[in-house]
């Protein structure tokens, strides 16, 4: 029952800025993770959250309230660690049960709320071993259990999967999904795995060199990346190279046409292996290729095309296809998307070329 | 990185002021008891006074090595010392190889033996080591049971203040050569026996670089711990030559002679300079490297 | 000791690694090197212990024998009937304990600045306490001796209680360092995290964690203050005589032999406990800690 309220959010470490100019709004019950490569700032605006970095400038909000001058153990948040950071002295009773502690409640109670986060996260009965006898797996359970039984407004989690291997990883993930939905609460996934983000958040914010690059659904953050970081950065892309000149866009010796006039001369293209479309033979607007290398990934298949004068390009060919490396292709693009330096794409989306047949596209 | 963080500086440097009280109280104890004192012995042992006023001179030096006993005192603590050495390598490398490699019972059984001196303080041993040594104590005792009756104890000669030293040198330097050894994977070594390297080349190209540094803690500890000794001298050598220590303690507090005790010890300090810097430098840059993993 | 066999790497090493090749000649090769180093440590080790043991419940023993010809507890009574003695035997334990405990004082937050907290020159802050190991030490005695000389600190108990405390800085500093340092931040982070005052994290939290650390370099210190002779000896004669202190002069001039033996004894009672805990402080690390390595 919260939001939280970041307010131009600044940190930095003598000169290096870890977080620069921060600002997004978690809404109740929302589920927000924030995606970006390692050493971009996640973490650190996370603990700033959390209250173990003191923000260089900024606010930080929950319900409208700023909490920045409160001290970690103060804040209505709880946080689950990377690394697993169960308290090895403890069992898992008093590791769950320590903040409960701290807050005199009466015994039964602790006892009650325990047992009931033990079985939120599937560990009923485990009250009694330490740590050192749990897997790792089992061991970051029970520290989401931990953070979970003191109730907190926002749930804070820094890369909480990270650590276990990727069976475990998909497995926690969804019990995870299942927790936040049921108990409807507040929380902040920080990842740098992007299919993590995709699947879990309500929304996802990516961040690049301590800067929200976007804030948006996971959908539309894959169907229109506001930025060319964003566009390399979440799924496959295939980035090309070229020059505008008028109502079109030359890319080595093949062009693309744009809706309308480009100012910059140097621009990028993005598209989406899915957005090449292949098509049943030769045509003035499909370019010729050869296949590269096929890789086959049980319901479809992987294939890298060489186009003359561009990089390597990446495609899904249905399974129904029967194409051999180094066979002849002609494909389409179908939609992409052009970034001039900075700003915002200009999305081009078309029609396959009349007296022209996909194949099975 | 610290000096450019203004907006948050005063905190921080408030901070920096309390770290530097709480370590302060060990270190100023330090200066005051180590480096106070062995600055000033070296100062007044190189001023006279002249007419009242201080002035430099090296009288006292050439008055020690004038003295035929001071001489030959330093002389056979540098004997000592360097015998000592020498044959606590000898015992210890083969040990420390053993302890290393071996595996079962019988290794553990010769580990426990060997580090057993850890737990014998020096004054007990100086005294164990008077009866196991002495006349008619249990080694002569054993001798002559087995029909031998020409023992000639070690006890009072430069023998038995080296068996005592060594005695007491044994654990450390197997417990610190061992660790080094260990530090070596058996893979490194089965890769240059792969490539047709013998034993003596392994131990000498691929086991000594190595554990250079574990080897120069040893040697530079030993040395400073023999060269500085005093108990297993005093009770287990002869009245004369003496080890310095000895001698130091004997003008010290027999002959009341502060000042001769001080030249004697700065001549110490000036003999052991190099290796106390080398066993510093060794441990600091091993710290180093530990800390960088 | 016989140096033939131990001083030649080599033939204990072959066998090593060599495996299955001439795996049984190896074998009864390196089981040869470690019986024979078993047979001789024993005998050189065990030894000087077995002849002490025997005299302090020997009531007379005559040359040759292998054990006493009388045994008996009469000596045990007249011990600790001695003035001296029972003067000397609880103020060291008091000595100890009270050095060791302004030790702890003085060395923890220290510890714990030097592994928690952001200053400059903290690395070489705290190698510099290295700076304890690296003079010879009864040098090192002589001239703090000679400065407490002039401040009257010959024969007090401060005296000798500013000697002791300077040999237990590097292991009071070092050990409980390292211990904080392996504790990681976030289980103090995560603590903070469910409410806890930073007083209690340190508590319940910090505090449990480093206990096992801090409990040996507490043991370690007291029973190295405990046996610690030199200093005392230098500093504190004639007024103050701590134990072992003692045990000089019974070793030098008691014709009585059983007096040394059963004082021996009953010292060795601290080391016993060091030797009980032996596998633990092993494994930590901690019985060489205070030499730097
Ligand atoms: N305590 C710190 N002191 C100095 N620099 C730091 C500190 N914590 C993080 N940084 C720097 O801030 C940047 C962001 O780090 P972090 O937030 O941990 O990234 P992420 O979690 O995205 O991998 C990195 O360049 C890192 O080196
Ligand atoms: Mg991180």
């Amino acid at each position: 029952m919260a939001i939280l309220d970041l307010v131009r959010l600044d940190k930095h470490f003598g000169s290096v800025a870890a977080v620069s100019d921060v600002a997004f709004t978690v809404s109740d019950g929302e589920f927000m993770c924030i995606l970006g490569p390692s050493g971009c700032g996640k973490s650190t605006l996370l603990r700033m959250i959390a209250g173990f970095e003191t923000p260089t400038g900024g606010d930080i909000r929950i319900d409208g309230d700023s909490i920045v001058a409160l001290g970690a153990n103060r804040r209505p948040t709880a946080m689950v660690f990377q690394k697993y950071t169960l308290w090895p002295h403890m069992k898992v009773f008093d590791n769950i049960g320590f903040g409960l502690q701290l807050r005199r409640l009466p015994r039964a109670e602790i006892k009650r709320k325990v047992e009931e986060s033990l079985a939120l996260v599937s560990l009923s009965g485990y009250e009694e071993r330490y740590p050192a006898q749990l897997s790792g797996g089992q061991q970051q359970r029970v520290a989401l259990a931990r953070a979970l039984v003191l109730e907190p407004k926002i749930l804070l989690l820094d890369e909480p999967f990270s650590s276990l291997d990727a069976i475990l990883r998909v497995r926690l993930r969804e019990e995870l999904h299942r927790i936040q939905r049921r108990l409807n609460i507040t929380a902040i996934f920080v990842t740098h795995d992007q299919e993590e983000a995709l699947t879990l958040a309500d929304r996802i914010a990516v961040m690049n060199s301590g800067r929200i690059e976007q804030i948006a659904a996971p959908a539309d953050i894959y169907a229109n990346p506001a930025s060319l970081f964003v566009a390399d950065f979440i799924g496959a892309m295939n980035l090309l190279e070229g020059e505008a000149s008028g109502r079109q866009v030359r890319l080595g010796a093949v062009a693309l046409p744009t809706p309308d006039g480009i100012a910059a001369r140097q621009v990028t293209v993005a598209i989406r292996p899915e957005d090449l479309v292949v098509l049943d033979g030769p045509h003035p607007e499909a370019w010729s290729c050869a296949v590269e290398q096929i890789s086959d990934l049980g319901h479809y298949r992987r294939a890298v095309l060489e186009v003359p004068q561009l990089p390597p390009m990446k495609i899904y060919l249905p399974k129904s296809l029967s194409v051999q490396e180094r066979a002849a292709l002609h494909v389409y693009p179908r939609r992409y998307l052009i970034y001039e330096n900075g700003g915002a794409p200009r999305e081009v989306s078309r029609p396959l070329p009349a007296a022209a047949a996909a194949l099975l596209g | 990185m610290t000096a450019a963080a203004p907006p948050q500086s005063s905190p921080s440097w408030r901070k920096g002021i309390i770290a530097y009280l709480m370590v302060a109280p060990p270190l100023l104890l330090m200066i005051l008891l180590i480096f106070i004192p062995a600055l000033q012995s070296t100062a007044r042992t190189l001023t006279i006074d002249v007419n009242g006023e201080p002035g430099f001179s090296i009288s006292r030096y050439t008055a020690f090595f004038q003295d035929p006993i001071s001489v030959s005192n330093l002389f056979f603590t540098f004997q000592v010392t360097l015998i000592t050495l020498a044959a606590i390598f000898i015992l210890c490398f083969p040990l420390a190889i053993y302890l290393r490699f071996a595996t079962g019972k019988l290794a553990g059984a010769v580990q426990v033996l060997a580090l057993f001196p850890l737990f014998v303080p020096g004054i007990i041993l100086a005294y164990a080591l008077i009866r196991f040594l002495g006349t008619r104590g249990t080694l002569d005792n054993v001798l002559s049971i087995v029909g031998f009756t020409g023992y000639r104890t070690p006890y009072l000669k430069p023998d038995a203040i080296i068996f005592g030293l060594v005695w007491e040198s044994i654990p450390f330097t197997v417990l610190v050569l061992t660790a080094g050894l260990r530090q070596i994977s058996d893979s490194l070594i089965e890769s240059a026996r792969d490539v047709g390297a013998n034993s003596w080349q392994i131990f000498w190209r691929i086991i000594l670089p190595q554990i250079a540094r574990p080897v120069l803690i040893v040697f530079s500890l030993n040395f400073l711990g023999i060269f500085g000794s005093y108990t297993i001298p005093y009770l287990l050598g002869p009245a004369a030559p003496q080890m310095m220590g000895v001698f130091m303690q004997q003008t010290f507090g027999q002959y009341r002679r502060p000042d001769d005790a001080e030249t004697q010890a700065v001549i110490t300090f000036i003999i052991c300079a190099f290796i106390g810097f080398l066993y510093v430098r060794t441990v600091a840059t091993q710290r180093k490297r530990e800390e960088s993993e | 000791m016989s140096a033939q066999q131990l001083a030649v790497p080599p033939p204990p090493i072959d066998g090593f690694w060599s495996g299955t090749r001439r795996s049984f000649q190896t074998m009864i090769r390196r089981n040869g090197f470690g019986l024979i180093a078993l047979v001789l440590l024993a005998l050189v080790i065990l030894g000087p212990l077995y002849s002490v043991v025997l005299w302090a419940f020997a009531e007379r023993w005559q040359y040759p024998s292998l054990i006493p010809q009388v045994f008996g507890l009469s000596f045990w009574e007249r011990t600790f009937a001695r003035a001296d003695i029972a003067e000397a035997l609880p103020f060291s334990i008091v000595l100890a304990a009270t050095v060791t405990l302004i030790s702890a004082v003085i060395c923890l937050p220290a510890s714990y600045a030097f592994a928690r907290m952001k200053f400059r020159g903290r690395q070489l802050l705290l190698l510099s306490f290295l700076a304890t190991n690296a003079f010879p030490r009864f040098g090192l005695y002589i001239s703090i001796a000679v400065i407490f000389f002039r401040l009257n600190l010959i024969g007090t108990l401060p005296g000798v209680i500013l000697i002791q405390l300077v040999n237990t800085l590097l292991l009071m500093i070092w050990i409980p360092t390292a211990a904080f340092q392996g504790v990681d931040r976030s289980l103090e982070e995560a603590a903070l995290d469910v409410g806890a005052s930073p007083l209690r994290v340190f508590v319940q939290i910090t505090l449990p964690m480093v206990m096992p650390a801090l409990s040996a370099a507490l043991l370690l210190t007291f029973v190295n203050t405990f046996y610690e002779a030199q200093g005392a000896l230098v500093v504190g004669l004639p007024r103050i005589v701590t134990m072992p202190v003692l045990m000089y002069s019974l070793i030098n001039s008691q014709l009585i032999v059983q007096y040394g033996a059963i004082v021996s004894l009953v010292l060795w009672a601290p080391s016993l406990i060091l030797l009980i805990l032996a596998q633990r402080l092993l494994r930590g690390g901690y019985l060489t800690a205070g030499f730097g390595v």
